[in-house]
């Protein structure tokens, strides 16, 4: 019986097929298959050493119970309630800044985007020592002033504003999306609207954001992603103190893993943080239809 | 004796004798090469104690190597969870007694009783508790490198400068917790040479503390006061948290008003960027382990004084742990599903005992001395400042134990103190208040008492 030519359709799809063969499988042992592990293992007690114990929901009704879980939350929604806003606003500000033509522009851009390339931990260890209340610049610079500088990682009042200020150090990462977003922007906008007699600010609020408010709408949603996950700053600085201040949740769920040993609650604590997560995301897509402009409209047709 | 008893016997003689036979015939120390897998936690000094350790065993038997495992402390306990889940443990590990305890139930370690006892070892020679304590239902399980505080050898070590200056005399043997604070009330001094008991003494300007002990995350210092005040953190049988009580009421106050009320204890925030306020020149007197009286006293360039601990409301702060309940010491072991546990123990034997693994090792490596025979080479390696710390060391004021305790152990210590030292932060910070503190910590430390009885 004679074989049946394969159709050119079919051929792509093997092609196909065999070219996200490697992925799929990195998919399936890499990232599908923990993910679905970790769920099991979210309902058992879990020490690495033993095998897991079914537990039901007891995890999850420890979590709730547990005040620790309430406080790595407290801190880190603040964290985000302040930082993600902030955030947004500096960069934009120095995206407008630096998208003027003025002298050493390159330099400044490259300036600010530098910091954003620095690894975590080496950010940490240099603000650690900044924030060093005997021999810290910042300390050492609010003296010159005539103010006595608080012990900031010590201290459970200024320990977050401390590592919100830390937090922007890389800035300069969102700027370079901002500044993409405000060369887009037809300059034929800013001229009718100037002939009109608009103010600087009445283009800004008119012109500028409603167009780059797509890159807005991004940064803001991976901003709130990032900040949720927010971990090696409080590792390395503050171990989470003092006394439960700048305690995130990552960290929480870190500790949990890795030094209590306790899978099993850390595995709930993950599907948490991502139920978290995912309905923030959701929230954030839905608010998008009244504040975010696409030139296409049709994104939003139901 | 019935005829079943006497049968019994007879079978659990022959078994004995085979298992002897076993350890002595066993191949390990044929000519055959062996690779040992020899893993440990330290500094770099200690792991290169450690490398200096190997190549002397090494040297000694040509046909074994010893490949090491090395790791920073952070991600060591990690590392051999890891290990023992996949039952690839190193054959030999320095084992330390946060987790000794838990691998121990789980089967890690390889029991060493019948090798003990063949090698003529005599319990009386090493640091008091250190084999009962280290076996669990009689079964050796870790040869002890070093005393360690469960065993009720911490001591008040202080500058005998400062003393001089502050014309103090050398601390009594039945001095009190209200004699410590008084001197060290007279050793802190501000800005303009007041101390802190002198009229017009300006505490927001301190140069100098009495002690450091007011920080409240330091765990030796709470397991020897808690005792001293009657206190303890859970009942004997475990089961029940005791925090919220006024025992523990009273230790916790006893220890913020050291700081914020006598101004004789440097406050945490102070000692930012000092990593040993002591040897610093800082403070005049501290609560120190036995192997930290040697190493401060190498450190510093004053005289150092040793003194037992002051006498609380309650007697002294000295405990006991139960055998097997706790390691008392950190220190070696071997892992059950060694493939060479012969020649595994004649490491373990030559690192706990042998004067040529002492002296390679050199006193950067070690955490005191467990072995009594090898005082005098240990004295002989000891700078001169620390062989009078040696002479009167922590054997001479190991008293009976006032009660038996058991301190928190294995996984649940790390989470234990880690909400301990939150909780008592924002108490020393003034951001909630004694109640509220130990009322967390009751509920807390009671939530892991059932997680620990019920796994």
């Amino acid at each position: 019986m004679q074989k049946r030519p394969r159709s050119l359709k079919q051929q792509q799809a093997r092609y196909g097929w065999a070219f996200v063969s490697l992925w799929i499988v990195g998919l399936v042992f890499f990232g599908l298959g923990p993910i679905i592990a970790s769920g099991v293992l979210s309902f058992t007690q879990y020490d690495i050493a033993s095998p897991p114990q079914w537990i039901g929901l007891a995890n999850y009704t420890h979590m709730l119970h547990s005040s620790v879980f309430w406080q790595s939350l407290k801190v880190t929604t603040i964290y985000t309630v302040v930082s993600v806003p902030l955030g947004i606003i500096i960069g934009i500000t120095l995206a407008i800044m630096l998208n003027a033509r003025i002298r050493g522009l390159r330099f400044l851009r490259t300036a600010y985007y530098l910091p954003s390339v620095v690894s975590g931990v080496a950010v940490a260890a240099l603000w650690g020592w900044i924030y060093n209340p005997d021999y810290g610049p910042l300390n050492a610079a609010l003296k010159a002033i005539g103010i006595t500088g608080p012990a900031w990682l010590e201290s459970t009042t200024w320990v977050l504003p401390a590592l919100i200020i830390m937090g922007l150090w890389s800035v300069g990462g969102s700027m370079v999306m901002y500044l993409a977003a405000l060369q887009q922007v037809p300059t034929s906008l800013y001229e009718a609207a100037k002939i009109d007699g608009a103010s600087i600010v009445r283009q800004h609020m008119s012109i500028t954001f409603p167009m780059i408010s797509p890159v807005i709408f991004f940064m803001l949603v991976n901003g709130i992603i990032g900040s949720f996950q927010v971990f090696t700053q409080a590792y390395v600085l503050t171990q989470g103190g003092p006394g439960y201040s700048s305690y995130f949740f990552v960290l929480y769920l870190y500790e949990n893993a890795f030094e209590y040993f306790k899978m099993g609650y850390a595995a709930a604590l993950a599907w948490a943080l991502f139920l978290a997560i995912f309905l923030v995301t959701v929230l954030l897509f839905w608010s998008a239809r009244f504040w975010v402009y696409y030139e296409d409209t049709s994104l939003w047709a139901g | 004796m019935s005829r079943l008893k006497f049968m019994a016997a007879g079978v659990a003689g022959v078994l004995g004798s085979a298992m002897l036979a076993a350890v002595g015939s066993s191949p390990a120390m044929a000519s055959q090469h062996i690779t040992l897998v020899f893993g440990g936690w330290g500094t770099p000094q200690q792991i290169q104690a450690y490398q200096s350790e190997a190549a002397a065993f090494e040297k000694l038997h040509p046909n074994v190597t010893i490949q090491g495992e090395y790791l920073p402390w952070n991600g060591y306990e990690t590392k051999l969870t890891a290990q023992l889940a996949a039952h690839q443990l190193p054959d030999v590990m320095v084992t330390s007694t946060a987790w000794f305890s838990e691998f121990a139930s789980k089967g890690a370690y390889l029991n060493m009783t019948p090798y003990f006892k063949q090698s003529h070892l005599s319990a009386n020679d090493f640091v008091p508790g250190g084999i009962a304590g280290n076996s669990i239902h009689g079964h050796l399980y870790m040869l002890p490198n070093g005393g360690a505080y469960t065993i009720g050898d911490v001591v008040v070590l202080y500058n005998k400068t400062m003393f001089k200056k502050a014309h103090l005399s050398a601390p009594p043997r039945n001095w009190t917790l209200s004699d410590f604070v008084h001197d060290a009330q007279k050793l802190t001094l501000d800005a303009n040479g007041k101390n802190a008991l002198e009229k017009g003494f300006n505490p927001n300007n301190t140069v100098q503390w009495g002690t450091d002990i007011g920080d409240s995350s330091n765990d030796a210092v709470w397991d020897e006061l808690l005792p001293a005040f009657g206190g303890w953190y859970y009942n004997t049988q475990e089961t029940h948290a005791t925090i919220n009580t006024p025992a523990f009421a009273d230790a916790a106050s006893w220890l913020k008003d050291l700081v914020t009320k006598w101004h004789a204890s440097m406050p945490p925030a102070a000692q930012t960027g000092i990593a040993d306020p002591f040897a610093a020149g800082k403070v005049a007197m501290i609560y120190a382990w036995d192997n930290q009286a040697q190493t401060e006293t190498g450190l510093v360039n004053f005289p150092v004084g040793v003194a037992p601990l002051p006498v609380g409301p309650h007697g002294r702060g000295f405990f006991k742990v139960p055998n097997g309940a706790a390691a008392p010491a950190n220190g070696w072991t071997i892992a059950a599903n060694t493939k060479y546990p012969k020649i595994a123990w004649e490491f373990v034997k030559f690192l706990a005992t042998s004067p040529i693994a002492l002296k390679a090792r050199g006193i950067n490596g070690v955490e005191g001395l467990a072995y009594a025979p090898l005082t005098s080479t240990w004295l002989k390696m000891l700078p001169p400042k620390a062989r009078q710390i040696e002479l009167i060391d922590h054997w001479q004021y190991q008293t009976a134990p006032t009660k038996l305790m058991v301190p928190p152990g294995g996984n649940m210590y790390t989470e234990f103190w880690n909400d301990m030292t939150a909780q008592l932060s924002l108490y020393d910070l003034g951001k909630i208040s004694l109640h509220q503190t130990l009322t967390t910590l009751q509920k807390d430390t009671q939530t892991l008492l059932q997680q620990q009885n019920n796994s």
